[in-house]
């Protein structure tokens, strides 16, 4: 199993709980999308699986072994978490050369080639950093993302900053990468569209939790269909955010009480939401 | 996943890179090697800037000299001495650097190493990939303390080639005695006395290191520790705080005036080494300390 996530939460210093008991499972083969508007704990829990940041309870496992800080675990995972990060001194050939040699990998199981023609970049990469677009930046970032093909590619928000054409590629791009059935991705998006259109699967979260889980075909499709859909979701999944016995239960268990005031706002249900953007 | 669906995919897709476990190509012990780092920071513009003054200055200082005539006066100083020769213009360089150049040069290598991987977003790419935190640091740490090395060492050396070009090779005539030193002397007393400046400024490398763990701003912990060294040294001008300015760690920055008097004695040097080293070993055990359990938010 590529990933494994279960019972996450996640409290930071000035006690805001952004993720609360968010259990995940992708399987090969699947893109697994991570929908849920911002502030909704998506990238914490995406940090928190690169081992960046240190969970306040619950596990991640990847391929069968525990994720922690550091661990060797994380070898098999490719990511892609807010944003690029590469040095502006130097071009982007250098950077992913550069990458990888830190990586400690050899040169040969790069896959440099195979990797720039799924994200879709020809030989434009032996320019500096600086003369880029955010656009190409990006999708050189997501490139390095997929250097030595891992098998777990964890993406937070690709789709943002590109064009619509770049989008339809980078789509594709991600079909081809767990089309074959043996590799994985995990994609985390604010929009519906996106999510339907990319993902085989789907995760919704809000304030922290996750909200619903499954196919996209069966949460999305219901979801949007009828009130008798929404409450089959609803009865389904057991997350209704509106019961006060779910909320009262989970508030207990983490033991806290500032969690009200913690959360950012607004009253959100994700069936609204989910109408709303459609 | 049940055991019987672990087989399943383990039959279908039998190729030892898709099964459970670890990655076989990946060894935490070959992670950021020291060529990678050293390159990663070599093509720094900061890097080459460092550089560039350090081969530089001692030329323009030696120029400086040379066109004013020399200084003036009849004091005994380094700086009057300066001229005498390049072991002695080398000797005023060492002088005129200890409190704040190489302060400042050896602040920007340790202090910029791991912040500013973070102000680039690069450190989380480095942690995920995954380099084990405490080898990242180790790695950062060695690469920084080269540069750093490699700068203190350069400024003195260009010194003394830039001194010998304009004032020839003569005798080193010791300051306050005016005794001469002959050169083979005088460069085993000025190694000693670069070498204990190397280990004052040990604690200016761990002070660095660890602001540099702390924020995502390079120039805060680079300016940081400069500031706080500068603050260091006035406190060390207060003579009302009497002995307890012995444990002030730039109390003792000076002390390698004493290899160049006519009768060495190694006692300050020896008490100053102490306490430097005894600083930078708590501030880069803070340092590791604190990297290992920081939620990476960069």
């Amino acid at each position: 199993m590529p990933l494994v996530i279960s019972e996450l939460a996640k409290r930071f210093n000035d006690g805001y709980l952004a993720v609360d008991g968010v259990s995940i499972r992708v399987e090969r083969g699947q893109i697994v999308g991570l929908l849920g508007p911002n502030g909704a704990g998506k990238t914490t829990t995406l940090r928190m699986l690169m081992g960046l940041l240190r969970p306040e309870a619950g596990t991640i496992t990847v391929f069968g072994q525990r994720v922690r800080p550091g661990s060797a675990a994380l070898a098999r995972l490719g990511s892609f978490v807010e944003g690029p990060g590469f040095l502006p001194h130097l071009s982007w050939r250098a950077n992913l050369d550069l990458y990888w040699r830190a990586t400690g990998r050899s040169a040969a199981t790069a896959n440099l080639t195979e990797v720039l023609e799924i994200a879709g970049l020809g030989a434009a990469i032996d320019r500096p950093v600086r003369t880029y677009s955010r656009g190409m930046s990006q999708r050189l970032a997501i490139a390095q993302a997929m250097l030595g093909l891992p098998d777990l590619l964890v993406l937070d928000e690709p789709m943002n900053g590109l064009d619509p054409p770049q989008i339809r590629e980078m789509r594709d791009a991600l079909l081809r990468y767990a089309g074959d059935g043996r590799r994985a991705v995990i994609v985390s998006s604010h929009l519906l569209g996106e999510v339907e259109q990319t993902c085989t699967h789907v995760v919704i979260m809000g304030r922290g939790r996750r909200l619903a889980a499954g196919s996209v075909s069966d949460i999305i499709g219901q979801a949007g269909a009828s009130s008798s859909g929404r409450r089959r979701l609803t009865g389904r999944y057991r997350c209704s955010p509106a019961s006060p016995v779910s909320t009262a239960s989970r508030r207990t268990r983490t033991g806290s009480s500032s969690t009200r005031t913690a959360c950012p706002p607004p009253m959100w249900s994700p069936h609204s939401w989910v109408r709303a953007s459609r | 996943m049940t055991s019987l669906d672990a087989g399943r995919s383990a039959a279908t897709h039998g190729a030892a890179t898709h099964s459970a476990g670890p990655d076989p190509g990946y060894s935490p012990a070959r992670t950021l090697p020291l060529r990678v780092e050293a390159i990663r920071q070599l093509r720094r513009r900061r890097t080459m800037l460092a550089f560039g003054i350090m081969l530089g200055l001692p030329w323009i200082l030696a120029a400086a000299f040379a066109l004013g005539g020399g200084p003036a006066g009849n004091t005994t100083g380094l700086a009057s001495l300066a001229t005498v020769g390049g072991l002695n213009f080398a000797a005023f360089s060492l002088y005129a650097s200890t409190g704040f150049l190489l302060v400042v040069a050896v602040a920007l290598f340790c202090g910029d190493t791991v912040a500013s991987e973070a102000s680039w977003s690069s450190l989380r790419y480095l942690l995920a990939a995954p380099v084990p935190r405490a080898r990242l640091l180790r790695q950062k740490l060695t690469v920084a303390l080269g540069y750093s090395l490699a700068a203190v060492v350069v400024f003195p050396a260009m010194s003394l080639a830039a001194g010998t070009a304009l004032f020839g090779w003569h005798p080193l005539r010791l300051p306050g005695s005016l005794v001469d030193l002959p050169p083979g002397t005088a460069l085993v007393r000025l190694g000693i006395a670069l070498a204990y400046i190397l280990i004052t400024l040990l604690f200016v490398a761990g002070l660095a290191f660890l602001l540099s763990v702390s924020t995502d701003s390079p120039l805060g912990a680079v300016g940081g520790a400069v500031g706080l060294a500068i603050i260091s040294s006035s406190l060390d001008a207060v003579t009302a705080l009497g002995n307890w300015r012995e444990i002030l760690p730039t109390h003792w920055q000076y002390s390698w005036l004493s290899a160049l008097q006519p009768q060495m004695s190694w006692d300050s040097m020896i008490e100053g080494a102490v306490v430097s080293t005894s600083y930078a070993v708590v501030l880069l055990a803070l340092a590791f300390r604190r990297f290992r359990h920081k939620d990476i938010v960069s």
